[in-house]
């Protein structure tokens, strides 16, 4: 069977990240209403944990294009 | 057989060859194309002479006159000088007296051809480099599993980046496949939709090793590909043409995996600040909300309503009091006006009259004596004055025509 579903994270870095300028730009406009400041700072509270903890698992793996059977299969192996 | 007499010692047979080799081949003009060319820190060159067919160490010793040009990888040359044998080393090489300048090599010329050809369809023009994404999720990786290339990439992005996801096509990078491999790689990641950038490479190496990266059908597929390209061809010739296809040139491969992906510290440290800022601006937020609802109580814009309010109620009352006095004033001259009135109607009152001194002669039928012709001597009259009456009669008539 071939396996041509590729799950990257379903969130991923640059999501997070670029959602948290948005946040903190917002957040920064005088014209933001106290209650939307509220939501705006846990949601980055949020992604900012989300980040950090993407910066610190290190999966050191790497995965390798196997040779042979149907369709394209790459196979984890440890980085070398 | 085992004649003693006829065995060798390694030693006798190198300074054989050594003698057979050296006084066997005189000095000598030799053309080749240099190759792996080094300059030692003790001021000795050191490079390889080579053509399609074989290739010949060489050495040219600090001592010799120095080159009028500078020595290079590519480049085709005549050297004078012999050859000589290491017998330490078992090896032969070249030892050069002389560099002359022999036109560019046949590599290097096949090189620039291409190079201007492909040039001139516009396939390394810059308009066309795309950007790299900002944070590459998936990454892909076009060369030898067993390289060093592959661990300094590896090992690169899992400590710069740790959310990126490696992904490898194992590749022959030198030889006569290696070209199509590679071209074929880089289709692949393309029709599989899975990476953001794709980078391909390997060490360093002389130039026909790295040659697979100068061929056509690599330099194509890499400006093919939807996926940026990043190349990471070891750094030993200037360039190869793979490099000037590529969106970015990387000099090695762990100069591609800082390219390509930011630093987890720098992140780390950009997170901080992000923290730092929402922290701030929530800070700022409330405390201006504080102070919006302080300036309600004290500041302008309250005191200004207030105030408003004030000259509302003011200007009210001035407008009552005006309407007051209107009133005030109106129903006094229609008082007056009545007044007058009343006493016209009372001047032209009948008892008015009467009591001025004047009084009213009635007959007897009661009607009104206008004038003295239509009485009779003897007739009878009454008398009203203002507030009685008096019985009167006529004696005589005093017509006023005589």
């Amino acid at each position: 069977m071939p396996n041509n579903t590729y799950n990257t994270n379903s969130q991923s870095f640059e999501t997070a990240y670029k959602r948290l300028e948005v946040i903190a730009n917002r957040l920064e406009d005088s014209a933001v209403t106290l209650e939307e400041s509220f939501q705006l700072f846990e949601e980055g509270q949020r992604l900012l944990n989300l980040c950090e903890r993407m910066l610190d698992q290190a999966e050191r793996k790497i995965k390798v294009l196997q040779a042979g059977g149907e369709g394209v299969e790459f196979k984890e192996e440890p980085l070398g | 057989m085992n004649n003693t007499g006829n065995i060798w010692s390694v030693s006798r047979l190198t300074g054989e060859i050594k003698r057979l080799l050296e006084e066997g081949l005189p000095p000598i003009w030799l053309e080749g194309e240099i190759s792996n060319y080094k300059v030692h820190t003790s001021g000795h060159h050191y490079f390889t002479l080579k053509d399609v067919g074989a290739q010949v160490p060489a050495v040219m010793w600090r001592t010799r006159p120095e080159p009028a040009f500078n020595l290079r990888d590519g480049l085709k040359v005549r050297v004078y000088g012999r050859v000589v044998v290491w017998e330490q080393g078992g090896r032969y090489q070249f030892d050069v007296y002389q560099v002359l300048p022999a036109g560019l090599g046949a590599l290097q010329a096949a090189f620039e051809a291409l190079k201007n050809k492909l040039a001139a369809e516009g396939l390394f023009s810059v308009s066309r480099k795309r950007p790299l994404p900002r944070f590459p999720n998936v990454i892909g990786i076009i060369t030898s599993r067993t390289g060093a290339a592959i661990h300094d990439l590896a090992w690169g992005f899992a400590n710069r980046f740790p959310p990126a996801k490696l992904y490898l096509v194992p590749v022959a990078v030198q030889g006569e496949t290696a070209a199509r491999e590679i071209a074929a790689a880089i289709a692949l990641f393309n029709s599989l939709n899975l990476v953001d950038v794709l980078i391909i490479g390997r060490g360093g190496g002389a130039l026909e090793d790295l040659w697979a990266f100068n061929e056509e059908i690599v330099v194509r597929a890499v400006v093919n590909s939807v996926v940026p390209v990043v190349s990471a061809v070891g750094h030993e010739v200037d360039v190869t043409l793979s490099d000037l296809a590529a969106d970015v040139r990387a000099p090695t491969p762990t100069a591609a995996a800082a390219i390509v992906v930011p630093d987890r510290k720098e992140l780390l440290e950009a997170l901080q600040l992000s923290r730092y800022r929402l922290t701030r601006a929530l800070e700022r937020t409330l405390k201006n909300w504080r102070e919006r609802i302080k300036s309600l109580s004290t500041g302008y814009g309250f005191r200004r309503a207030v105030g408003r309010v004030t000259e509302e109620r003011m200007r009210l009352s001035a407008l009552g009091q005006r309407i007051e006095t209107a009133v005030k004033y109106r129903t006094e001259r229609y008082r007056q006006r009545l007044d007058n009135q009343r006493e016209r109607l009372r001047a032209l009152s009948p008892t008015a009259v009467l009591e001025r001194g004047y009084c009213l002669a009635r007959r007897r039928d009661d009607s009104l004596a206008r004038s003295a012709a239509e009485l009779a001597p003897g007739e009878d009259l009454t008398l009203h004055f203002s507030c009685d009456r008096a019985k009167v009669e006529v004696l005589e008539i005093f017509l006023n025509a005589e």
